[in-house]
């Protein structure tokens, strides 16, 4: 079959078939194009720190927010009955957000010093946690510890 | 002299060994002087063996609890088992950088005395690319404060701060290193690429003669990211094995890169494709290795990880600019030599499909660097930092990921060149058309959530056509030679080893996809907390809880919380135990996880925590006080590790060495690959 095609004539099949290949490369950009941007809309956060959140105030509420602080020791409540754990964690400017979260207590909260939690401010000013991510920098250098296994023992993630 | 002062020394001496050779290799290619390349070559292997001095060194101060070195007092101590102490060089930063360089420099030694025949041409220049790198790393090991191995402490302390109780658990001996090997090994085929282009050498030696060691270094990061995902799994106690964090991102970036090169590569082999692509291609996977290793030490995305070192940031950060202007300008100044030898012919055709392949591969890599560095991105952007959730990398990799196995179920079967539609149908109409009634069947049995029928579906599409091609090539040969069927598969398979080797992958990559289906769509969890006598339910489990249990293992307190399980109403012989450590020195409690496993699924307990105290009434030694459980079922979890298990054996089938051509008669060659023969005939 294709020893009867002249060589122009091959040349220009040849190029409408790579134009149909580039056409489906670009079809499958477009889909992943339109996977991000759908992808978006579903798992977006505000990623704050407690100062730049209580800075907003209520205009946040009911968004989906990441605020990083440091956490106090002294506010730690954990009641197992719920079971539900509430701290605050502190801006740099002394603002204070209390946060609750329902699920079991993080192994290191204890030494933690550094939170992270993912959720949501209520009408209240209260935040409610559904993924607390603790460090703790001090004694086994935790961050190097990371960086060291590819991984991030030195935060635990507890999620609901 | 001490031990610290002699550490140094070596280091300092490996730095000038480096920088010899490199400059011995450049000037022996430019003044075409064999004794001076000769001496480049002794510098590299002289590396390797002052890099392998200096971690001898180090090991034997940890193993001898040497604290008068900072690395050592500051990451191990006494009470630490041997094997502890082994890992415990790594899990920090000086350890792990000098950890990356002593292997490239094995790396780089071997491929020395290995005297590969192939791509012996641009091998001085590839080996001046890789000490160029060593030498970087040389620089930051010797010259960044916080990244040196061999600190001296002026007042040692008498005992060490311990290694993190996390790390201590036998994945964490093993995972480190494997990820390291899986990231270091993706120097060589990015330095043989970039020496062939400066070099002006036109052809695919480069990347034949670094095939193996692609496979073999794809083998070990695939293995690295898994051992991390199974001891996230089994240690942290939430349930899972990966959470789209930075750092097992920046682990899955070069995977993905690395997956697409190792098959776009066979295109420029076969057809004389995509050649600037794969160097492309090469590059950003080496470069993303360094931009891992980078991401998961600076501290600029996730403050959790608290440790930032802006000195180190910077280093890495000005290497990696270097790196791309340098591959770009080369591609650029040789994009002659890039052009490739013909059109694509078909959208049906064997390198069609690898180009869809890569398209997917190379998206799901640009959409987890995008979400990863988000909250940088729209911060410049912007100023608001916004954080992108798991979520986000569900929707887009999810869908991705299941064209991706759809891809794998079409690409072997369809030939090289053009197919036709008739051809198309006759090669995976079959299989496609089983699949599609599993599913249905699927759906019909209560599966019916969208992805997961996909997943399971494309999953099955790709056994069928993957068993076909050994059922069928087995018969073919049987017909053909009159062999047995034991005999005709071990032939048909060993003499394409390459083929056969990624077939076995590819089912590999199934079953852990099934396992990945299963566990994330039908995970079942309950966080309760009971009182002794109490029975929780989940699925078809229910567990009683009796109180808990004390005792002390040498210097670590442990309480644990037996649970009777009945697993659909029959009582299992075993309770299960979940419970926490409290270690020496450490304030806070470390889970302990049980896991009853099984192929069909594991049923995970976490003890959160329990009141009362000591005091408390004890029923039988059980101590009466409530406690609070996380229990989660993951249905096919095990599957992921099988799988990991069978990916290994197919990638060592692929690399393994293959007899000798002449050893192979004619009339056995023509029965090779009949599948395939029919297809293009």
């Amino acid at each position: 079959m294709q020893k009867q095609i002249k060589a122009g004539q091959w040349e220009g099949w040849a190029l409408k078939k790579q134009t149909r290949v580039l056409l489906a490369v670009g079809v499958i950009l477009s889909a992943v194009a339109f996977l991000i941007v759908n992808a978006f809309g579903q798992g977006k956060q505000y990623y704050l720190t407690v100062d730049e959140a209580l800075a907003q105030g209520s205009a946040l509420a009911g968004k989906p927010v990441r605020m990083s602080g440091a956490l106090d020791p002294s506010t730690v409540s954990f009641d197992l009955s719920g079971p539900v754990l509430t701290f605050s964690v502190k801006g740099q400017n002394g603002g204070l957000v209390p946060i609750v979260y329902h699920g079991v207590k993080p192994d290191n909260m204890d030494m933690a010093t550094q939170a992270i939690v993912e959720g949501r401010f209520d009408r209240s000013g209260s935040f409610l946690a559904n993924k607390v991510m603790l460090s703790c920098p001090s004694k086994y250098q935790s961050s190097q510890t990371a960086a060291a296994v590819g991984n991030v023992p030195g935060s635990r993630t507890a999620t609901q | 002299m001490t031990w610290n002062a002699a550490g140094s020394a070596l280091m300092g001496v490996a730095l000038v060994s480096a920088l010899w050779a490199l400059a011995a290799l450049l000037l022996g290619l430019r003044r075409r002087d064999p004794r001076l390349v000769a001496s480049g070559q002794g510098a590299a292997l002289a590396l390797a063996v002052l890099l392998t001095a200096a971690m001898g060194l180090l090991w034997a101060q940890f193993a001898a609890n040497d604290f008068t070195n900072q690395v050592v007092a500051e990451h191990s101590s006494t009470d630490l088992p041997l094997y502890f102490k082994v890992a415990a060089l790594w899990a920090n930063n000086p350890g792990s950088l000098l950890l990356w360089v002593w292997m490239l420099s094995l790396f780089a030694a071997a491929a020395v005395l290995l005297r590969q025949k192939e791509g012996r041409e641009v091998f001085p220049l590839a080996l001046s690319i890789i000490m160029g790198v060593a030498l970087f790393f040389l620089g930051v090991l010797n010259f960044v404060p916080t990244a040196r191995p061999f600190v001296a402490l002026a007042q040692p302390p008498l005992e060490g701060l311990g290694l993190n109780p996390l790390l201590q658990h036998p994945a964490m001996t093993i995972h480190p290193p494997m990820l390291y090997l899986g990231f270091v090994g993706f120097t060589l085929p990015f330095a043989y690429a970039l020496a062939a282009l400066i070099q002006g050498t036109p052809g695919v030696s480069w990347i034949r003669a670094t095939r193996r060691w692609t496979l073999v270094t794809w083998l070990l990061l695939s293995f690295g990211i898994t051992l991390g995902g199974e001891w996230a799994y089994m240690v942290l106690g939430w349930g899972g094995y990966w959470a789209w964090d930075p750092v097992e991102n920046a682990s899955l970036l070069p995977w993905l890169t690395g997956t697409a090169f190792l098959h776009s590569v066979m295109v420029q082999e076969r057809k004389g494709m995509l050649k600037a692509w794969n160097v492309a291609l090469v590059a950003g996977t080496f470069l993303l290795t360094l931009f891992g290793t980078y991401l998961s030490r600076s501290g600029i995305l996730a403050s959790v990880h608290a440790f930032v070192d802006p000195t180190l940031g910077q280093w890495f950060l000005t290497f990696l600019a270097f790196l791309v202007v340098f591959t770009a300008g080369v591609m650029v100044l040789r994009r002659s030599l890039l052009r490739d030898d013909r059109p694509f012919e078909s959208l049906l055709s064997k390198e069609s499909s690898f180009l869809f392949n890569n398209l997917l591969l190379v998206s799901f890599a640009f959409a987890v660097l995008w979400g990863t560095l988000f909250p940088l991105i729209s911060q410049w952007l912007g100023g608001v930092k916004i954080a992108v959730t798991q979520e986000f990398f569900n929707a887009v990799n999810v869908p991705l990921g299941i064209a991706l196995i759809f891809l794998m179920g079409v690409a072997p079967v369809l030939p090289w060149g053009k197919a036709s539609g008739r051809q198309a149908v006759q090669a995976f109409g079959g299989p496609l058309l089983a699949a599609a009634l599993f599913a249905v069947l699927a759906v019909v049995l209560g599966i019916r959530r969208p992805l997961a029928v996909a997943a399971f579906a494309a999953s099955l599409f790709v056994l069928f056509v993957t068993v076909l091609e050994f059922w069928g090539g087995t018969v073919a040969r049987m017909r053909m030679t009159g062999e047995k069927p034991g005999t005709a598969l071990m032939r048909l398979t060993t003499r394409a080893r390459r083929r056969f080797g990624g077939y076995l992958v590819h089912l590999a990559i199934v079953l852990m996809v099934l396992g990945i289906t299963g566990s994330s769509a039908y995970k079942m969890e309950r966080t309760v907390t009971v009182n002794p006598g109490d029975t929780i339910t989940i699925g078809r489990y229910s567990l009683t809880y009796q109180g808990m249990q004390m005792a002390r293992r040498g210097r670590v307190a442990e309480v644990t919380a037996p649970l009777l399980v009945s697993s659909g109403g029959k009582l299992l012989p075993e309770p299960l135990r979940p419970g926490q450590r409290v270690y020496p020195g450490n304030p806070s409690p470390m889970a302990m996880v049980a896991i009853r496993g099984s192929l069909q699924e594991d049923l995970y307990v976490v003890l959160g925590g329990f009141g009362g105290n000591p005091d408390s009434q004890r029923v039988n030694g059980f101590l009466q006080v409530p406690a609070s459980f996380n229990i989660v079922v993951n249905p096919l979890v095990a599957w992921i590790w099988i799988g990991r298990y069978l990916l290994v054996a197919g990638a060592l089938f692929a690399v393994w060495p293959e007899p000798p051509r002449a050893a192979r008669s004619v009339p056995v060659q023509a029965a090779l690959e009949p599948r395939r023969r029919e297809v293009l005939s």
